[in-house]
């Protein structure tokens, strides 16, 4: 009894410990957030293009190009006068400038040629490839709708998943996982590095209890930390829509995150018992945290990535966890899970051996 | 119940090659307040250390209240409250709530808790700032927090390593105050300490400890009495010479005389009878402008022993 009130009472110490500590709340949200903020400017980028639409002709197939250009994926469409349309394009405002000529109709019910003109801001490749490539695919829409469609080769799609993905939530799991990893690792880190800066760990080592019972309530104090702004986050993105687990698959969702924060936990404490100062673990911290992410496929995806880097990718934990969340939250797939979640069970196993290890050595004071 | 608090019996600790601390032997009884004093590094923390069971000595034993160290440490620590030199207080908890993880930590029964939080609070004179941060304490106020905090769990071997330290004068006193206090309801004080006047006014017995040794232990006044009864302070005009030092050492009864710019400090054993030898010599040398008389200090006794400056 005395043990188990002791181990609450350390986790309860570093959790307000660590709600008091702006600093430490800073070091694990801050890189996850700048990431969320860099993946939502990037999907705002490269999603739809501002383009600009200068319809010459007023005639009805002219106007179903426009609207399947104001209906297209690619573009964010703007109506414009040719000179309106100049001036937007030369004050960055959009990035092309679509021109249906004025005698569209006239030249598509001639089977003439329909020179639509598009004039690019051609800023880099990858930005006027997107341009080049968005509206021969709407022309190609614009015919597929006509009786006389002298297009006779179409495409016929099936999908593996059961629905799309929009691009800021599938990135939004590589970031949930950063974000366990960063507060396990980081308030793990910290809660045992300050009991040494701040030589309160003499206070603990002085105590009637077993150092077992010390280290179990500092890695249960970081996992709960880890836990409650998972709980927040999740709750948050499932209010949103960004992310919501459809059904039983909330379980393994929630079991996978809670192995997760175990094994950054643990990491955590073998920092914190190595380093014993708050800015090397902050340091160390925050770089295993943000490796593991990339090696995730933090913003990308693993598997097409490099060969030699999908094979480290296959040796990072982190790599599982967010395999198993996507299948648990994005496509109800169990596909991987039991693999998933024997490999985060081993890396929970290993995190916690290493951090109590790690503690045992250094809660001697003697050598 | 045992009548000892503490026994060191052969006490070595190396650290490789290094020996801190060579068979010490010490026998601190219970209800005392005993003062450890010793330079730095002379094996002071590692003797602590040894005695609260953070460290294992190398060779030897250590019995705190009857009970051997090594064989049931958790045992010990629940008897002994410690006040570190560092007060070892969490700096963002509040300081009900570092009283509060305290008696957590130690098991204390949550029956009557509340009251003695409460007491102990009144005690450290922190009552009406038991809901603030500890980080927005005074270095008194931490202290007195530290050391209630090392009573909350009712111990009979209190640990105070440099009670003086970071204290401003008036709170030093107060805190001398509960020490004593402290004392007279039976708890036994083991201190180590820096600072002379606080090892005069507390200890019952001190521990002068050197390279790992205890080279001496005895009462405060004995310590003194051992260095000689009176120290006399004389300036002379002109400076004293090294003839006159010469003549002075040679009486009987003196155990020391020093000259240090125009004043001739000599230690004297013997009382007035050899005082008067020892003024007579001076006065037939050389002129004697002014003469002091006083018991000689912990500070001199400690010097003579060790060779340093308890503040090297």
């Amino acid at each position: 009894m005395g043990a188990l009130r002791a181990v609450l009472a350390i986790a309860a110490k570093d959790i307000v410990t660590w709600v008091r500590t702006p600093s430490a709340i800073a070091v694990s949200l801050l890189p996850p957030i700048a990431f969320l903020l860099i993946i939502f400017v990037v999907a705002g980028a490269t999603g739809r293009n501002p383009v600009a639409v200068v319809a010459e002709d007023s005639g009805p197939q002219a106007q179903r190009l426009v609207s399947i250009l104001n209906d297209s994926d690619a573009f964010r469409v703007q109506a414009a006068t040719p000179d309106e349309a100049a001036h937007l394009l030369d004050t960055l405002q959009v990035a092309a400038v679509i021109t249906i000529p004025a005698s569209f109709d006239d030249d598509y019910r001639m089977h003439r040629p329909d020179p639509v003109q598009i004039r690019i801001n051609n800023l880099n490749l990858d930005f006027t490839n997107d341009l080049r490539r968005s509206l021969p695919t709407a022309i190609t829409r614009f015919y597929a709708g006509q009786p006389d469609n002298p297009v006779m080769v179409g495409v016929a799609e099936s999908d593996l998943r059961p629905h799309d993905v929009d691009l800021v939530q599938f990135e939004l799991v590589p970031i949930l996982v950063l974000l366990l990893t960063l507060l396990g690792v980081v308030n793990g880190g910290l809660a045992t590095a300050r009991e040494f800066e701040d030589l309160t760990i003499k206070a603990l080592l002085l105590a009637p209890i077993g150092r077992g019972a010390l280290i179990a309530g500092k890695i249960l104090g970081c996992w709960v930390t880890t836990m409650l702004v998972a709980a927040l986050v999740l709750v948050l993105s499932a209010v949103s829509g960004f992310l919501r687990p459809a059904g039983w698959y909330w379980l393994p969702a929630l079991a996978v995150i809670g192995l997760i924060a175990l094994a950054a936990a643990g990491v955590g404490a073998a920092l914190g018992a190595t380093f014993r100062r708050f800015a090397p673990v902050s340091a160390a911290g925050i770089n295993v945290a943000i490796y593991l992410f990339f090696l995730s496929g933090g913003i990308s995806v693993a598997a097409f990535l490099p060969g030699w880097i999908q094979t480290i990718a296959h040796f990072t934990p982190t790599f599982y966890g967010v395999d198993a969340l996507e299948g648990a939250i994005f496509y109800q797939s169990t596909d991987n899970l039991g693999r998933d979640v024997a490999v985060l069970l081993l890396t929970a196993a290993g995190g916690l051996v290493l951090g109590i290890m790690s503690l045992r050595r250094r809660l001697v004071l003697d050598d | 119940m045992t009548e000892t608090a503490i026994e060191l019996t052969e006490v070595t600790k190396r650290f490789g090659s290094f020996t801190a601390i060579d068979k010490l032997s010490l026998r601190v009884e219970r209800g005392e307040i005993f003062g450890l004093l010793g330079p730095n590094g002379s094996g002071k923390t590692t003797t602590i250390n040894m005695i609260s069971g953070l460290s294992r000595p190398t060779s030897g034993g250590v019995t705190v209240l009857g009970v051997d160290m090594l064989v049931d440490p958790q045992r010990i620590r629940r008897s002994l409250g410690t006040v570190p030199q560092e007060n070892a207080l969490y700096e963002e908890l509040t300081a009900e709530a570092n009283l509060r993880f305290h008696a957590d930590l130690f098991d204390v029964p949550r029956k009557g808790i509340e009251k003695r939080i409460t007491s102990l609070l009144e005690l450290a004179q922190l009552d009406e700032r038991r809901k603030s941060r500890v980080s927005t304490f005074s270095g008194g106020m931490k202290r007195r927090l530290a050391l209630v905090r090392a009573l909350l769990h009712e111990p009979e071997l209190l640990y105070f390593d440099e009670p003086a330290l970071g204290v401003d004068v008036q709170s030093r006193r107060a805190l001398w105050d509960r020490i004593l206090e402290l004392k007279e309801r039976g708890t036994t004080v083991l201190i180590t300490t820096n600072y002379l006047e606080e090892a005069n006014v507390l200890c019952d017995r001190l521990g002068i400890i050197d390279r790992g040794r205890l080279v001496a232990l005895d009462s405060p006044s004995n310590l003194r009495r051992s260095f000689g009864d009176t120290v006399l302070e004389m300036r002379t005009q002109p400076v004293p010479a090294e003839d006159i030092v010469r003549k002075v050492r040679a009486l009987p009864g003196v155990v020391s005389a020093v000259a240090a710019d125009e004043w001739l400090k000599v230690t004297v054993e013997g009382g007035a009878a050899v005082t008067g030898k020892v003024v007579t010599a001076v006065v037939e040398s050389t002129s004697l402008e002014e003469i002091q008389s006083r018991e000689p200090s912990l500070d001199e006794v400690f010097q003579s022993l060790t060779g340093k400056e308890l503040r090297e």
